[in-house]
C-alpha cells in the first residue's frame, strides 16, 4: 500500500495542484469574485516599490537625457512656443467673445461644476509582464483614495479603470485589454457605439449601420452612457473603417489617443461611476477580473 | 528545501523584474524570466517540491499581471511536467536541446493563455502581430534558458547540504592512488 502511494503521489499532487489552479481561475472569473485575496493584495503591495527601484534609475538617466538635449534646443523651442501662445492668445480671445455674446459661457461653467471631480496624480511604477493582458502599476493605492473601477486618464485621453488596490498601489485595466469595453462616440456625428480592446496598440469601435456617419479622421470620445467612465474624454482616431455589407454591426479601428508605451504619470479621477457604485455596493472591493467588458459599460 | 524557497524567490523576483522592464520596453522584448526559473526549477528540484515552486511562481506573476488568478500557476505547473518529461527524452543540461526547448515553451506558453482564454472569455482574438511578438519574445528568452539552469546549478550547489554531503560520500570512495 506505501509502495503503491509512493507511486502515486507526485501525479496525484500535480492533479490536486492542477485541480487547484482550475478552481481559483473558475473562482475569480465569477462576478461576483468580489475581493482578491489578502495574498495577492500582499504581493501587489510589494510589488510596487520592487517595480519603481527598478525603473528609477532608468528614468533618471533618460530624464537626465532628455533635459539636456531640451536645453540644447531651448532657444528655438522657446521662439516657437511664444509665436504659438501668441496665436493662441488671439484665438482664445475670438472664441470667448464668440461664446459670450452666444450666452453659452455661464452654461459651460455650470457643466464644469457638474462633472469637475478630483483628480489624483500618479506614477506608473510597472507594467503587465504577461503577453495577452494590458494593465499598469500604480504607485497610489486606497491610502490615497483610489477604489476600484476608478477611470485612469491623462491629458491625452481615456487609459482605463482601477481594477485592484492595495493601501499603496493599484492596477489599472487599460482600455487596450481584451476584456475592456467603452460607450463611445463619435465626436462629429455623435454616433455612439463600443470601443474594444483588442490586445494590441489598436482598439475597435464597433457601431450600429443604419445612419451612422463614420469616417477616417473622426476623434472617439467616451459618451458617458453605462456609468463607469464620465463623457467627453478622448478614446482615439478612427484610421479605417471596415464596411462589410452583409453585417448588421460595422466596425472602425482606432488608433488610441493615448501612447502607452510612453505613460509616466497618469491621473486616478477620485469618482465612482453609478455602474460601479452598484456593482461594488460602496464598498472597497477589487474589480472582478473576469468580465469587465460586460460590466465595463455596463452591458 | 532551502534551494526550492530560494527558487521560488528568485520566481518572484523575476516576475517583478519582467514588470519593471514591460514598462521600459515594448512587450515583445522583455524575456519571460519567470518561465525561465520555472525551467530551472525542473532540472533543479525534486518533482515534488519542483511542482509546489512552478505553482508558487504562477500565482506570483497571477497577482501581480491582469490575469485570472490561477491561469499562471496552472500554466508554470503544467510548463515543469512539460520540462521533467522532455528531460527524461532529451538532455536538458546541455545547452542547444534547453535553447530549444525554452523557444518552444513559450509558444506553448502563449498559446495556451489565449487557449485559457478562449475558454474564460468565449473569444479571444490575435493579431498576427501579437504572434510575430511572442516569435520574438520566444527568441530573445530561449537563448537565456542555459543561463538560468547553470545559475540554478551553482545555487543548488551552494545551498542543498544534503546534495553537498552526498559529494563528499561519493569522494570518500575514490579509489586511493598508490
Amino acid at each position: 500500500m506505501s509502495e503503491f502511494l509512493r507511486r502515486i503521489r507526485l501525479p496525484l499532487l500535480f492533479t490536486a495542484l492542477a485541480l487547484g489552479t482550475l478552481a481559483l481561475m473558475l473562482s475569480d472569473r465569477r462576478p461576483e469574485a468580489g475581493e482578491r485575496h489578502w495574498a495577492a493584495r500582499a504581493l501587489l503591495e510589494i510589488a510596487a516599490p520592487v517595480q519603481k527601484a527598478i525603473t528609477r534609475p532608468v528614468f533618471f538617466a533618460r530624464d537626465t537625457w532628455r533635459a539636456y538635449v531640451a536645453l540644447v534646443d531651448a532657444e528655438a523651442e522657446n521662439r516657437a512656443l511664444r509665436e504659438q501662445v501668441a496665436r493662441l492668445e488671439g484665438e482664445k480671445l475670438q472664441f470667448r467673445e464668440a461664446l459670450v455674446m452666444g450666452g453659452q459661457l455661464q452654461r459651460i461653467a455650470q457643466m464644469r461644476r457638474e462633472f469637475e471631480v478630483p483628480l489624483l496624480p500618479s506614477r506608473v511604477v510597472g507594467q503587465d509582464a504577461s503577453q495577452w493582458s494590458s494593465a499598469l502599476l500604480l504607485d497610489r493605492g486606497r491610502a490615497a483614495a483610489v477604489r476600484s473601477g476608478m477611470p485612469v486618464m491623462v491629458e491625452q485621453g481615456l487609459i482605463g479603470l482601477v481594477s485592484a488596490t492595495t493601501p499603496h498601489a493599484a492596477r489599472a485595466m487599460l482600455i487596450l485589454d481584451r476584456r475592456s469595453a467603452v460607450d463611445a462616440m463619435v465626436q462629429r456625428s455623435r454616433a455612439r457605439g463600443l470601443v474594444r480592446g483588442l490586445g494590441t496598440d489598436e482598439l475597435e469601435f464597433v457601431f450600429m449601420v443604419r445612419g451612422d456617419d463614420v469616417q477616417v479622421g473622426d476623434e472617439v470620445i467616451s459618451s458617458g452612457v453605462g456609468g463607469v467612465y464620465p463623457k467627453g474624454l478622448r478614446v482615439g482616431s478612427v484610421t479605417a473603417v471596415r464596411a462589410e455589407r452583409a453585417e448588421l454591426l460595422h466596425s472602425a479601428v482606432l488608433r488610441p489617443a493615448v501612447d502607452f508605451g510612453r505613460l509616466e504619470q497618469v491621473f486616478v479621477m477620485l469618482h465612482r461611476g453609478p455602474t460601479m457604485d452598484l456593482l461594488f455596493g460602496g464598498g472597497d472591493g477589487d474589480l472582478p477580473e473576469p468580465a469587465p467588458r460586460a460590466m465595463a459599460d455596463g452591458r | 528545501m532551502r534551494l526550492a524557497l530560494a527558487l521560488l524567490l528568485i520566481g518572484w523576483l523575476a516576475t517583478l523584474v519582467q514588470g519593471g522592464l514591460a514598462h521600459l520596453l515594448p512587450g515583445w522584448a522583455v524575456p519571460d524570466l519567470s518561465l525561465l526559473v520555472t525551467v530551472a526549477a525542473a532540472s533543479a528540484l525534486e518533482p515534488g517540491f519542483g511542482l509546489v515552486v512552478a505553482a508558487g511562481i504562477g500565482l506570483g506573476a497571477d497577482m501581480i499581471s491582469g490575469a485570472w488568478l490561477g491561469q499562471f500557476a496552472f500554466l508554470r505547473l503544467v510548463e515543469l511536467a512539460l520540462a521533467r518529461v522532455v528531460a527524461a527524452q532529451l538532455d536538458l543540461r546541455r545547452g542547444v536541446p534547453l535553447t530549444v526547448f525554452a523557444f518552444a515553451l513559450v509558444w506553448f506558453d502563449g498559446l495556451a493563455q489565449v487557449g485559457l482564454g478562449r475558454l474564460l472569455l468565449g473569444s479571444f482574438p490575435i493579431q498576427p502581430s501579437e504572434l510575430g511578438g511572442l516569435a520574438a519574445r520566444a527568441l530573445l528568452t530561449a537563448p537565456l534558458a542555459p543561463w538560468a539552469a547553470r545559475f540554478s546549478r551553482r545555487l543548488r550547489e551552494r545551498l542543498d547540504e544534503s546534495e553537498a554531503r552526498r559529494d563528499m560520500r561519493l569522494d570518500t570512495r575514490r579509489p586511493v592512488l598508490r
